[in-house]
């Protein structure tokens, strides 16, 4: 057998080692170095994330009817573009009554997006999270709001490095999201990711009412994430009467494991 | 000629495991749950010394760190103290290169490797968001580890069966009686 590591002088060493990879690191020093090797793990990462995309595809077009599945697919996408144009109408409503108030209203709406890929994942039992190839180097930073379809957030930029970066879904644990609720009180709260399954809303006052199928939108009160991105509708709610608060479970529109393309909303940078 | 290009291959097949893990397996389900790195490094570890999956762990580890939401570094450490434990253990309790060490090393290397990254993520938690999030440490997490080893275990299994037709560096305990 080989001997055990005694040798205490290798120890040192692997533990200097490892203190300088982390002092290069945080000062930015091997910064080139790992832009090299993302750059170069890249197109593998692609190509390995597309490979995996069509296994899991092959599974699925074994077990289901495709005739059905496209109909329905159909019927889907038709349905969330109509989600994204109501909630932009009950908007566009708002915004004309309270411009018609203020003479003076110059606010904008307008924001850029990066498009990008995802390249790989990191999945367990609680944490949601995805890899995309989009980076600092593309104006993407910390606390943007990642969406797919140019509409539905599917959640903000956890952790972006200088070529790619992570995104942490809003069904992960750890996710918030400030949102509203476009019912008639306009219900405003924290949309909370739960265990990577769905996302739900607490501390809704009781007075409150919400309905089912009630759209959810971010409310705008979160820095760099635009009002108006759609997150879902209200699927079921929760509480008694009695109780002070009540909550509120949201059906999200889009298969977060069916994302491949997605878009980083850029906030406009108002200039004094 | 050959030692010298041996380096490139080994390089290239690490390279080649780091995109699997974090591009191809993580979107499949069943196999998100498989360590192929762990398990190389185990086999590695078993044949040749600790010294070499600690020596690959250093480099390595910070390619893994810079796709995982964890603090940069939280991998490369996990992954030296486990290779370190690993090697005491191993020195202690086995006597030869067996499928049961092989498959035992495995197992314990996932398990310590698993605690690591929760108790590295929990202190992200704390530092990030001001946090006590003590749900990561929930019952979710015991069925998430049952699955990891399984998994593993019959990835490991499969793979010793295959190294061992090509090899003799294993003692045969398996089929020995």
């Amino acid at each position: 057998m080989q001997p055990s590591i005694k040798n205490s002088k290798f120890i040192i060493i692997a533990l200097v080692s490892i203190a300088l990879i982390f002092l290069l690191h945080f000062t930015g020093i091997i910064r080139p170095v790992e832009n090299l090797i993302v750059t170069i793990l890249k197109p593998a990462q692609t190509a390995a994330f597309n490979i995996s995309f069509k296994v899991k595809n092959f599974y699925q077009q074994v077990s289901e009817n495709r005739d059905l599945q496209a109909e329905n697919d159909q019927l889907k996408l038709e349905l969330n573009q109509l989600l994204i144009d109501k909630s932009k109408l009950i908007l566009l409503e708002e915004e004309n009554v309270f411009l018609q108030k203020q003479l003076d209203f110059s606010a904008t709406l307008d924001h850029d997006l990066v498009s990008g890929r995802v390249i790989g994942l990191d999945r367990n039992e609680s944490s949601r999270l995805i890899i995309i190839d989009k980076g600092k180097k593309n104006k993407v930073f910390d606390g943007y709001p990642v969406v797919v379809d140019d509409g539905y957030i599917i959640g903000k930029v956890y952790k972006a490095y200088d070529k790619h970066s992570i995104v942490k879904l809003i069904n992960d644990h750890s996710s918030q999201l400030a949102i509203t609720i476009l019912n008639t009180a306009k219900t405003i709260g924290i949309a909370q990711g739960e265990f990577g399954l769905g996302v739900k809303i607490d501390l809704i006052p009781q007075n409150e009412k919400i309905d089912l199928d009630d759209i959810v939108i971010t409310s705008g009160l979160e820095d760099n994430i635009p009002r108006g991105l759609v997150v879902g509708t209200v699927e079921e709610i929760f509480g008694a009467d009695e109780e002070i608060f009540k909550q509120a479970s949201i059906k999200l529109p889009i298969d977060f494991d069916k994302i491949i393309y997605i878009s980083v909303i850029i906030p406009h940078v108002e200039e004094n | 000629m050959l030692r010298k290009i041996k380096p490139l291959f080994i390089t290239f097949g690490f390279a080649v495991m780091v995109v699997m893990q974090i591009s191809l397996f993580s979107n499949i389900f069943w196999l998100s749950f498989v360590s192929p790195l762990i398990i190389t490094l185990v086999f590695v570890g078993v044949i040749h010394g600790f010294r070499y999956p600690i020596l690959f762990s250093l480099a390595i580890g910070p390619i893994v760190d810079l796709f995982s939401p964890i603090f940069f570094g939280a991998i490369t450490l996990s992954w030296l103290f486990v290779f370190w434990l690993l090697d005491k253990f191993f020195h202690k309790v086995f006597t030869n290169k067996s499928y049961y060490s092989i498959v035992t090393l495995v197992t314990f290397a996932l398990i310590l490797e698993f605690i690591l990254k929760k108790i590295f993520w929990f202190f992200e938690n704390i530092i990030r968001y001001q946090q006590f999030d003590f749900s990561i440490f929930s019952s979710a997490s015991l069925q998430h580890i049952v699955f990891i080893i399984i998994l593993n275990f019959i990835v490991t299994s499969l793979s010793f069966i295959v190294y061992y037709l090509f090899s003799n560096k294993f003692k045969s305990v398996l089929i020995n009686t």
